[in-house]
């Protein structure tokens, strides 16, 4: 059984006095002790010790996990609690018990990338296509989804900067798959894989907005031999270096930076944001939990379509920390923690880094919430 | 009434003759008790036979020297006059239960009987280099079991907290006669805290016969000072910044002027306030706190008041409640200690003739009103009231009016045996 | 796959086929007054609340068995309105009810012996209410405890309540079992810290009682592990965040030298936020001196014993197991051995001491402990072992997986006494329980008056039931040991299921007073049943 290779983890997780639990954004969003990251440890490993047979009930707690991966950065050893809950909900996939919420996910997965290509194209950005560029962009789903105009943005800064060579890539899923590896796809996560490594190898670099698809591309998949020579850069990661370039005149207020899970914890690229947003803002501020420690947004690991109701409730408790010091912004570098945040309707306004650079390029007036704030 | 005969001979049995009296002069002496007999026991085991002895005989128990004052309202009994329908009644006085039982000097307790006075108490500790902590000297007149059975709320000090939270463990006889005795620890993490039970309940839930009692080393050296504010606001914010930062004065008081005729302390200082301090413990800690006592005190426009007066204060300190005056108390807490103060001036106008601020925590303290004799008790009730406070007065022991202890009391003394000018 | 021996392919059990109880009725009234979603009888998470973390119960699991005492139906409530409801409900249907925080006690209290209704609070964790004027803070009772230290943190104050389960356990829970933090010789226990709570008693009322108001009610609640109430909320006495931290550590010959130093401390009246002293064998496994910073260089055996303590502390994986386990199942040579040659080879016994507070209050404190303890013969070691346990002292219950993935158990038992007493029981239950296990212990809650020892024992035993058999008996030895030495059954962990049977001997005819508590509080016996030996 493929649980097997987790045997280790789920061996400890079980019999863990749950230490990491106060970490887990889903079981704090919906207190019920069958979701924090010790019980789905050990559901699965009295599932694979055959203590107790799959029910249909079995699969939920497997979903209830953003794959912000804070216990496992808690967790003096290491347990691998994503890896488990993910290979686990392919086993309950094959034990013929899926989550509700994921009917069909393969295949609405397939059709909204075709669905989003297609309105690239047609929106005035697809002049920006090519395949023949040597530095590729590629914009994540939720952007295109919710926030077309950040990939206005990102050209803006982009051509601020004289990088008027760089152009959107055309991949069809224009994803690495994780959403269908978080889904318990493995197989269709590997296809989709496959796909986007042979659009991007015409690249010499790929400058990516998701920083879960970085971390696919560059740490999972050559482990599964999937290698490509493409640079994959995170967006943060491939600005940072121009900071000190960018035509901008710092402001007077302050905001916070959250870290996203996968760009910090999974990437550990915690200081080329900080870089950029100290560039725009003169007060940049730390969330009490920050880096390594960055709570989630609550939006990962299809947590939004599983349990809806901890997203927004993760989403809120994150925001009221700014609120408390009267600071209207929180930046971050994810189009799915801002698109979390947004849906969440904090008071305060909440950009992508991306946004404010091209804002502060654009303006010298107020700050973008419309707010000056408090300076403690 | 051969019921009371026999009851007589009963319990003169179990504390022995010369222990026992029928006599008026001694039954006259428990104010309008009027009881058949009185008991003077000198043991665990004599108390314990005595209530139940009381038990059979269907009477009632009063405890002398527990804290249920016997100037106090005690259930009238017809004048002293006997009745027949009335249920015979017991006073158990705990004068002979003076013993210290244990000195144990490694641990710094004491367990002592409950008819000892303080001041004996204090006396004897004091040859092992020990006291019971800085309290005022009124409460020392009163017994271990008088403090602990209703703690007047004099018996605190900012360092060492109230005088019966250093109370680890108790010997009790229930009106049934079985002898509790609470395990000694530091802390436990065993259930319920019933030797709390025990304490502040008079003697209506049983017959406190002996507690342990934390001490402390005497002091290695001690130290007061004074500081004049403008306002009773700036003094209490002094007090309230002081004691945040870590400081454990063995008092703390803050006297009002600004409403207050302010007879009762500091005549010399119209429409002001003053905040008196006293330290004690190891000379490094001491100096360091009355050093940073000054630095707070003039952040907050305190001046230092002469060493001389400082003295005066924290030797007269503990009486600041005299006699003529009539007083009534209530917890506040620092968000509130100023308007409370404010809120009960202008009710009661000229007539207050002292506003003060004593029993600091870093939490809230207790503000104390005290008006002329003759004022109308009801108005002092209507001042705190309009404050937001509960108002308190002579008798201190005001809680325990909590339905479910009223229940818990008909619980554990089903026949109502055990007396309590508090309940009846 | 074989990682622990006892991975047996039986028959897979569904969750308990049989209830106790007649759900359906019980499970449309409680549907009545709580949203359908906030109440379940499903099977995944009957079987998440089917224990605590009482360590008898993960014997079990090792055994195969997780559904250790599985609860009916769970139900998650958002305001003390909705737990009345429950309550009421529970009394009407006269089924058990067990509130639940984030079942991290150690003694079985939050299990649901006779199946019921577990009313977990963890929805209810709001911040009420905060004055930093008055230094009070009022929160749900269902906050976890790391996350109500970051609410006041960020507001500039702590509790100054630390124990090592703060990331998994409630503030519920704290005041259920008397719980107790690491600085408790700064800020005092739960109990001390508590200002007034909120409680619906069994009888279906709810009851405010206060530390001015209602002290002799305040302090039955607390500590009454559900028995008579369900803690729904809580004022807390709060303290400003420390300006500065500071650690120092020392060496002693042995226990007895390091107590008498601990004791002075407090008697002088000072504050430390730490106080912790380890035995040898404790010592030795913490690791006498920094790491990465030696102080000391000892040669010759004690030397090589430090070395060894310290390879075994970073020894990893199956090696580990293996060396564990060899020694576990020779506890008896090994305590002898140790007994026998610690004090000649062993690094002796280590003594942390940190303040916290104003800079120039920790200052003075510091130097004036220092200047006893080094009256009292304790080597300096500098700030490196403080420091050192100050980084890892949460991590400790991380050591616990490998043990039992590996066929041992470890478990811990606290107990308390006055100083005079404090040796004999030191030594007593170290006897008691060292002929079947290797024990260590510290002790890191000191008083004016006394102190408590922490326990820690490990024994190898992976077969069922010989794993259960071996641990009732070391906790029947160690508490008739504590006992008989005229200590307390229990500092800050509670009483549960584990110590039930030894509270007669603890309260003697207090217990029938409890009784007639509980009776008032809870007429129909629905609340928490079995614990406590009620």
């Amino acid at each position: 059984m493929a649980m097997d290779d987790h045997a280790r983890d789920l061996e400890y997780c079980t019999f863990c006095p749950k230490l990491c639990r106060h970490l887990c954004p889903v079981s704090n969003a919906i207190g019920n002790e069958g979701l924090i990251p010790q019980a789905k440890m050990q559901l699965l490993n009295m599932l694979r010790r055959n203590a107790i047979g799959w029910q249909p009930g079995y699969a939920s707690p497997l979903f209830a996990c953003t794959g912000c991966g804070l216990c496992t950065e808690h967790c003096e050893h290491g347990n691998d609690v994503v890896g488990a809950l993910w290979d686990g909900r392919a086993v309950a996939r094959e034990q013929g018990i899926e989550h509700p919420a994921l009917e069909r996910f393969p295949e609405r997965f397939r059709e909204r990338g075709e669905a989003l290509r297609e309105t690239l194209h047609q929106s005035p950005l697809g002049a920006r296509i090519s395949s023949e560029a040597r530095i590729g962009f590629l914009p994540a789903f939720d952007t295109l989804d919710a926030y077309p105009s950040s990939i206005e943005d990102a050209f803006f800064v982009f051509d601020a900067l004289g990088m008027d060579y760089i152009r959107l890539v055309d991949s069809a899923p224009l994803c690495g798959g994780y959403q269908l590896l978080a889904a318990g796809y493995p197989d269709a996560a590997r296809l989709a894989a496959e796909e986007m490594i042979r659009v991007i190898r015409r690249y010499a670099t790929v400058v990516l907005e998701s920083a879960a698809c970085v971390y696919l591309l560059r740490e999972v998949l050559p482990k599964q031999g999937i290698e490509c020579n493409t640079e994959v850069l995170h967006l943060s990661e491939y600005l940072a270096p121009h900071a000190e370039r960018l035509p901008i005149k710092r402001r007077r207020f302050a905001a916070y930076y959250h870290d996203p899970c996968y760009l910090g914890r999974y990437l550990k690229i915690y200081d080329p944001p900080r870089r950029l947003l100290a560039r725009c803002v003169d007060s940049p501020r730390e969330f009490l939990h920050h880096r390594e420690h960055g709570e989630c947004c609550g939006g990962g690991g299809l947590v939004p379509q599983t349990y809806p109701d901890a997203t927004a409730s993760q989403a809120r408790r994150r925001l009221e920390e700014p609120q408390l010091f009267s600071v209207g912004l929180v930046v971050t570098a994810c189009p799915t923690c801002r698109r979390t945040f947004s849906a969440a309707h904090g008071p305060g306004e909440v950009l992508d880094l991306i946004n404010l650079i091209a804002w502060a390029i654009k303006t010298d007036g107020s700050p973008p919430s419309g707010q000056e704030t408090s300076q403690r | 009434m051969p019921k009371r005969t026999l009851l007589k001979d009963w319990v003169s049995r179990v504390v022995g003759a010369v222990n026992t009296s029928f006599a008026d002069t001694d039954r006259s002496s428990y104010g309008e008790l009027h009881p058949d007999v009185v008991a003077w026991p000198g043991s665990v085991e004599e108390i314990s036979s005595v209530l139940q002895t009381a038990h059979d005989a269907n009477a009632e128990v009063a405890v002398a020297g527990s804290g249920s004052r016997t100037r106090e309202r005690w259930p009238k009994r017809n004048n002293g006059k006997r009745a027949d329908d009335q249920r015979p009644r017991i006073v158990l006085d705990t004068s002979r239960l003076t013993n210290i039982l244990e000195v144990d000097e490694t641990s710094q307790l004491v367990e002592c009987q409950t008819g000892l006075e303080l001041r004996h108490l204090e006396e004897a500790l004091r040859r092992h280099g020990l006291t019971l902590g800085p309290f005022p000297d009124s409460i020392f007149t009163s017994t271990l079991g008088g403090v602990l059975g209703d703690p007047p709320p004099l018996a605190y000090s900012s360092l060492r907290g109230p005088l019966h939270g250093s109370c680890l463990g108790v010997t009790t006889v229930t009106p049934l006669g079985n002898v509790i005795a609470t395990r000694v620890a530091p802390r436990r993490a065993v259930g319920p805290d019933i030797s709390r039970l025990y304490i502040g309940s008079g003697a209506t839930l049983g017959v406190l016969v002996s507690a342990v009692i934390r001490v402390y080393s005497l002091p290695e050296t001690n130290m007061a000072r004074a500081f004049l504010f403008p306002s009773a606001a700036s003094a209490l914010e002094c007090a309230r910044e002081m004691l945040a930062h870590d400081m454990r004065p063995a008092r703390l008081r803050v006297m009002a002027n600004e409403h207050s005729a302010g007879e009762v302390v500091m005549k010399q200082f119209p429409a002001q306030a003053a905040l008196t301090l006293v330290f004690e413990g190891c000379a490094e800690l001491v100096e360091l706190d009355a050093r940073r006592a000054e630095e707070i005190a003039a952040e907050h426009s305190g001046s230092e008041l002469p060493q001389q007066l400082a003295d005066h204060w924290a030797e007269r300190y503990p009486d600041p409640n005299p006699e003529h005056l009539c007083h009534a108390w209530a917890p506040v807490r620092h968000s509130t200690a100023v308007a409370a103060g404010k809120a009960a001036a202008d009710v009661l106008g000229n007539t207050v003739h002292g506003i003060s601020y004593d029993q600091f925590s870093p939490h809230g303290c207790h503000m104390w009103l005290s008006v002329p004799e003759e004022v109308d008790k009801e108005r002092l009730a209507e001042a705190c009231t309009s404050a937001g406070l509960s108002p308190r007065g002579r008798r201190h022991t005001h809680a325990r009016q909590h339905p479910l202890t009223q229940r818990l009391r008909q619980q554990l003394d089903p026949t109502r045996m055990m007396l309590s000018p508090e309940w009846d | 796959m074989g990682l622990t021996g006892t991975h047996s392919r039986r028959q897979t059990a569904a969750v308990s086929p049989t209830p106790k109880i007649e759900r359906k009725p019980l499970i449309r009234a409680l549907t009545g007054v709580l949203p359908a979603e906030r109440v379940s009888a499903a099977n995944v998470d009957r079987l998440a609340y089917a224990r605590d973390q009482w360590a008898r119960n993960l014997l079990a699991v090792r055994n195969n068995r997780p559904l250790v005492a599985p609860p009916d139906v769970v139900v998650w409530p958002e305001s003390t309105s909705e737990v009345l409801e429950v309550v009421k409900i529970a009394a009407d249907f006269r089924v058990p009810l067990v509130p639940w925080g984030a079942g991290s006690g150690v003694c079985g209290g939050a299990m649901a012996l006779h199946g019921g209704i577990m009313l977990d609070l963890k929805r209810m964790n709001a911040l009420v209410d905060f004055s930093a004027t008055d230094q009070l803070a009022t929160f749900q009772a269902g906050i976890l405890g790391q996350h109500l230290e970051d609410q006041l943190n960020l507001r500039g104050t702590t509790l100054g309540h630390f124990p090592s389960s703060i990331h998994c356990s409630t503030l519920g829970g704290w005041l259920a079992t008397r719980s107790a933090g690491q600085s408790s010789s700064r800020y005092g226990k739960i109990e001390d810290m508590v200002h007034s709570i909120e409680v619906v008693t069994g009888e279906g009322r709810v009851m405010t009682c206060s530390r001015d108001e209602e002290p002799e009610l305040l302090q039955l609640i607390v500590g009454s592990e559900g028995t008579l109430g369900v803690i729904t909320q809580a004022t807390l006495r709060l303290h400003p965040l420390p300006a500065t931290r500071t650690f120092r550590a020392y060496r002693f010959a042995d226990t007895q030298a390091g107590c008498e130093a601990m004791r002075q401390l407090m008697q002088r009246g000072l504050r430390p936020a730490t106080l912790r002293l380890y035995d040898a064998l404790d010592t030795m496994m913490v690791g006498l001196s920094d790491e990465s910073e030696e102080n000391e260089k000892p040669q010759g055996l004690r030397g090589l014993a430090q070395r060894l303590g310290r390879r075994a502390r970073v020894m990893r994986g199956g090696l580990r197991d293996w060396a564990l386990r060899n020694t576990l199942s020779h506890a008896k040579w090994v305590s002898k051995a140790g007994e026998r040659l610690l004090p000649h080879v062993g690094s002796g016994c280590l003594l942390i001491v940190g303040f916290e507070g104003d800079i120039s209050t920790v200052k003075t404190e510091a130097n004036e402990a220092h200047r006893l303890i080094q009256a009292l013969t304790g080597v300096d070691l500098g700030a490196g072992p403080g420091l050192r346990w100050f980084e890892e002292r949460h991590a400790v219950a991380f050591k616990q997986s490998p043990l039992y993935a590996s066929g041992s158990f470890v478990d811990t038992l606290e107990v308390a006494t006055t100083w005079s007493k404090l040796q004999q029981l030191h030594q007593a239950i170290r006897e008691a329980l060292s002929q079947d296990a290797v024990v260590l212990a510290h002790f890191s809650h000191a008083y004016p008056e006394g102190c408590s020892i922490y326990f820690t024992f490990a024994a190898a035993e992976a077969q069922h039931p010989r794993a259960e058999k071996l641990y009732d008996k070391l906790w029947r030895r160690g508490l008739e040991a504590a006992v008989r030495q005229g200590g307390t059954i229990s500092h800050h962990h509670g009483i549960g299921v584990n110590k039930a049977r030894f509270m007669h001997d603890e309260h003697g005819p207090g217990l029938d007073v409890y009784r007639q508590i509980k009776g008032l509080f809870d007429p129909k016996g629905i609340l928490n049943p079995g614990k406590m030996g009620l």
